[in-house]
């Protein structure tokens, strides 16, 4: 099933840039929710989208409390079995 | 025995004149231009009752209009349903006041129930109890909501989406293929904290204490005695809970997605409505939107949608209408129209 979700680790960096308005240079595992101006709570909402869209089991409360970092995004996408190779 | 079904026969609705608009917005907050606040809620304005205008005033200035039109004899009227949550005192029952205002008989049941988001497709289906098991022959249902007294003019997280209105639905016995059909419902009392007044009621009184208030990480200001939303919160349960409703109605309805016409959700905000659509592949084209002048209304949002494909004329006998309401609570419900 997952396999229809899953993305790589460059496909994820690409979505959350994206939904971040940045350049894809920009987007490290150290970018925030407070160090970028534009992952305001419309760009929180999209990310919760593009992860529940990812993800085969629901995704929770807990969960998108911790989405606040890409490293804490790319950790969730590999624990839930979101990233492909 | 002798079937008939509960019909939706008449509806109209209420705004109050006050207006708040993106520009009345962009100055006080100073952050987002009136345009971005566009583009980020697909709003423009939203009405704003007065400071002595409750809930009951829009919901009779609703009722009156059906009246005036000759759309609705108050003497016909058995049983009145209103749906707020904001009534004019603890007790007695605002449903009861209403009855007096609108001169309905005496003879007419009238409560109140306190729902939000999902309070016009559980007033339908209450109404369709009532009807169908020949309990009432006309139900009137009234949704009235004044979030804005609940709102902390410097949180923009609720000031910019919420606003005031009421509709009056009519609903009579008919004989025939229209009316309404198959109900489903939910809830999940855990999201209760999500969208909440925490005081005012007996669990937690208010003190000055409760008065105070705080920033959050946001720059939003409230305190204990005005709306909180976690809209992240908010949006996930609605993500989750929309399309897990749709396909439950359709299958308890013997249904396809071709077969409904038009698809009624409760207008939360643009970007919910967007992705509800996308999430659930259904055709932009039979999901209406009518937000953008008036924001979201709460438990009249469904009606407001419905009188615009009335009066619009994008509605027509034989249609059939998903309505799905969803929110505060948690609590969700959907409902089949045949018009």
């Amino acid at each position: 099933m997952w396999e229809n979700h899953g993305m790589t680790y460059e496909e994820l960096r690409q979505q959350i840039a994206e939904i971040l308005e940045m350049d894809l240079t920009e987007l490290t595992e150290q970018t925030s929710r407070d160090s970028v101006a534009t992952w305001d709570s419309m760009a929180a909402l999209s990310i919760i989208s593009l992860l529940d869209d990812a993800c085969d089991d629901e995704i929770t409360s807990d969960d998108i409390g911790r989405f606040i970092s890409f490293r804490a995004i790319v950790e969730f996408a590999r624990n839930r079995g979101i990233l492909k190779g | 025995m002798h079937m008939h079904k509960a019909v939706i026969s008449a509806l109209a609705s209420y705004l109050p004149e006050r207006v708040l608009t993106n520009k009345d917005l962009a100055a006080q907050f100073g952050t987002w231009t009136a345009e971005q606040i566009f583009e980020k809620t697909g709003i423009r304005s939203r009405h704003r009752a007065g400071p002595d205008e409750c809930a009951s005033d829009l919901a009779v200035k609703a009722a009156q209009k059906l009246i005036d039109s000759g759309r609705l004899d108050p003497q016909e009227v058995d049983y009145l349903l209103f749906c707020t949550q904001a009534p004019d005192h603890y007790l007695p029952t605002t449903a009861c006041l209403i009855q007096d205002r609108l001169k309905l008989p005496r003879s007419c049941g009238a409560l109140d129930f306190n729902l939000g988001c999902s309070g016009y497709v559980y007033g339908l289906s209450l109404a369709k109890g009532l009807i169908e098991s020949s309990q009432a022959r006309c139900v009137l249902l009234l949704t009235a909501e004044t979030y804005s007294k609940y709102i902390n003019s410097k949180d923009r997280s609720v000031c910019t989406v919420f606003g005031d209105g009421a509709a009056a639905t009519v609903l009579r016995a008919a004989e025939g293929a229209a009316g309404l059909d198959q109900f489903i419902f939910g809830s999940d009392g855990r999201g209760g904290r999500n969208l909440i007044v925490q005081t005012g009621g007996m669990r937690c009184q208010r003190t000055e204490e409760t008065a105070q208030e705080s920033t959050d990480a946001d720059g939003n200001v409230r305190s204990a005695n005005d709306l909180y939303m976690n809209g992240r919160e908010i949006f996930l349960f609605a993500i989750q809970a929309v399309p897990v409703t749709i396909n439950s109605l359709l299958e308890k309805a013997g249904l396809g997605r071709d077969d409904i016409d038009f698809f009624v959700f409760h207008q939360a905000t643009r970007y919910m409505l967007d992705e509800l659509v996308r999430k659930c592949k259904l055709p932009p084209d039979r999901v209406p939107y009518a937000f953008e002048m008036v924001g979201n209304t709460v438990s009249s949002t469904i009606p407001l949608v419905l009188e615009d494909l009335i009066l619009s004329g994008r509605i027509k006998t034989g249609h059939r209408l998903m309505l799905v309401g969803f929110g505060v609570g948690y609590s969700w419900a959907g409902g089949i129209v045949r018009w």
